[in-house]
């Protein structure tokens, strides 16, 4: 297996996990994974330190979702698969848990300075110190938005829960 | 420390674990074995982190991901270990190859002739980007690349100008010493005719076709796939011209171009479903798909793609998403 097909299957679901919880919907996500991958092809022999790969993968992943997002910011575009995305993410559905899709749809209700921390965290692959290296910010600005991105997270699943509560009401109430 | 602090580090500590060793949350993680308070948050909260953590991770991976990024990279030009493979048995088999009698005489005259169709003002090929004359270098290397693709090929008919002094550009390379040609996958398609449209000179239109209908005849002439319907979108677009070509592989494609008002040129590739190797997980026009190009160069073409029955059909044009919709 060569090196390069090594890092690939090593690191490409944590990277897209990474990506879709950031990314609006699972093509764009898949997107930034290619590309962080093609972006190692053409500069990845510049790492001597063959160790820091993953931590490199992540970080120009990172790098390339805020390009991507201050492009969109200036030239707004409209996704098919993403308003079909949005779509489903508004319509109630009591049977969900908390499963793969409902936990990024959490994240991504999250402000940006928490969403990438907590979406780090929560695959737990790097320790806080990596992820303060990842995204390029200060140890304690880390470790205080894992904190208060946590919190933020669950006030949305209590309300997601009241919400379920107030639905499968609305529907007994129907129904009865 | 105390328990506020406490808690402040250890919302940093992975639920798996995998920080036990690191020594700033040692202290904190000693006042949570011996404060009862603090211990029952910490496992709370590692409870809650975990479940979270588990749903994350159970975030099901597109279905080939894994294979197309490999393919792009490869593409891109990082050799996997087939492809090294491959390379040495190709470029032992060339050695072996001689050159057909008359074949430099037969260049050497398509490239008079089209330097007498370019002449013409009303010369019956425009070309996408300014033709760019081959120099000395360029004449032998397509001495050696004719030389290859015209093994396989009918005579060429010497009234056929077109086709003859495109011969180089249009053959299938797969036709040099291969008898079937392996489907491609459809990621892989769109990669190459990105580069194929954004390659000054690379593409030469027949734009002596005044109409879609018309393209179609074109192409259907040179026994490529001819779309057997367009996007409600394109019915009124303007077309500048249609091509056939085919992949790096052999696989014969179509190009149709069209001008759309608002959009700027719009791409349209026709391409047989049995040329691909994953064809059958696209999905038809009705439910589209949009999606940015995979690694285009950063050219971002914006791409639709679809299969209708036995013909697969792409999109790329740099025209907005939003703009794409409004084709469908």
């Amino acid at each position: 297996m060569s090196e390069f097909q090594d890092l690939v299957d090593q690191h490409y679901q944590a990277l897209y996990r990474f990506a879709y919880s950031m990314a609006k919907s699972p093509d764009r996500a898949a997107d930034l994974v290619q590309q962080t991958f093609c972006i190692w092809a053409q500069k990845g022999h510049q790492l001597k330190d063959r160790s820091k790969a993953k931590t490199w993968l992540f970080t120009t992943l990172y790098r390339e979702h805020l390009g991507h997002a201050r492009r969109s910011t200036r030239f707004p575009e409209t996704d098919l698969e993403e308003v079909d995305y949005h779509l489903h993410s508004h319509e109630p559905d009591t049977s969900r848990g908390l499963d793969g899709k409902r936990a990024v749809e959490l994240l991504q209700q999250l402000e940006e300075t928490f969403r990438a921390p907590l979406a780090l965290f929560f695959l737990q692959q790097h320790s806080y110190k990596e992820i303060a290296a990842i995204l390029d910010v200060p140890i304690g600005t880390v470790m205080s938005r894992i904190s208060r991105g946590k919190e933020q997270l669950r006030s949305k699943m209590r309300d997601d829960a009241e919400g379920k509560i107030i639905n499968i009401q609305g529907k007994v109430k129907q129904n009865g | 420390m105390d328990n506020t602090q406490a808690k402040f580090l250890l919302s940093s500590f992975r639920p798996d674990g995998a920080d036990a060793h690191l020594p700033e949350f040692a202290n904190a993680l000693k006042l949570a074995a011996e404060n009862r308070e603090l211990g029952e948050w910490l496992a709370q909260e590692r409870a809650t982190d975990a479940a979270f953590a588990q749903a994350l991770n159970d975030v099901p991976i597109p279905e080939g991901l894994r294979d197309e990024i490999l393919a792009v990279l490869a593409y891109d030009g990082s050799p996997s270990d087939a492809d090294a493979d491959f390379d040495g048995i190709f470029t032992g088999g060339m050695s072996s190859i001689a050159p057909p009698e008359g074949l430099r005489d037969q260049i050497l005259a398509a490239m008079e002739m089209e330097q007498g169709a370019v002449a013409q003002e009303n010369s019956k090929l425009t070309e996408m980007k300014a033709w760019r004359w081959l120099s000395v270098a360029a004449v032998a290397a397509a001495v050696a690349v004719g030389t290859l693709v015209t093994m396989n090929q009918p005579s060429l008919n010497s009234g056929d100008q077109e086709v003859l002094v495109n011969n180089d550009l249009y053959t299938p390379s797969s036709a040099i010493g291969h008898s079937s040609v392996q489907p491609v996958a459809v990621h892989s398609a769109v990669q190459q005719m990105a580069v194929k449209l954004k390659s000054p000179g690379e593409i030469k239109l027949n734009t002596d076709l005044d109409c879609a209908t018309a393209a179609m005849q074109f192409l259907d002439t040179k026994h490529h796939p001819v779309p057997s319907e367009l996007p409600a979108g394109l019915a009124n677009a303007k077309l500048v011209g249609a091509r056939d070509m085919y992949l790096d592989s052999g696989q014969p494609i179509s190009l149709l171009c069209f001008e759309k008002e608002g959009m700027g040129m719009v791409h349209l590739i026709v391409v047989d479903s049995s040329s691909l190797s994953d064809a059958d997980g696209l999905s038809s026009m009705k439910s589209i798909s949009l999606k940015s190009c995979y690694g285009c160069d950063r050219n971002q073409f914006n791409i639709a793609h679809w299969r209708e029955g036995e013909k697969t059909y792409m999109i790329l044009t740099k025209a907005k998403k939003k703009d794409m919709v409004k084709l469908f």
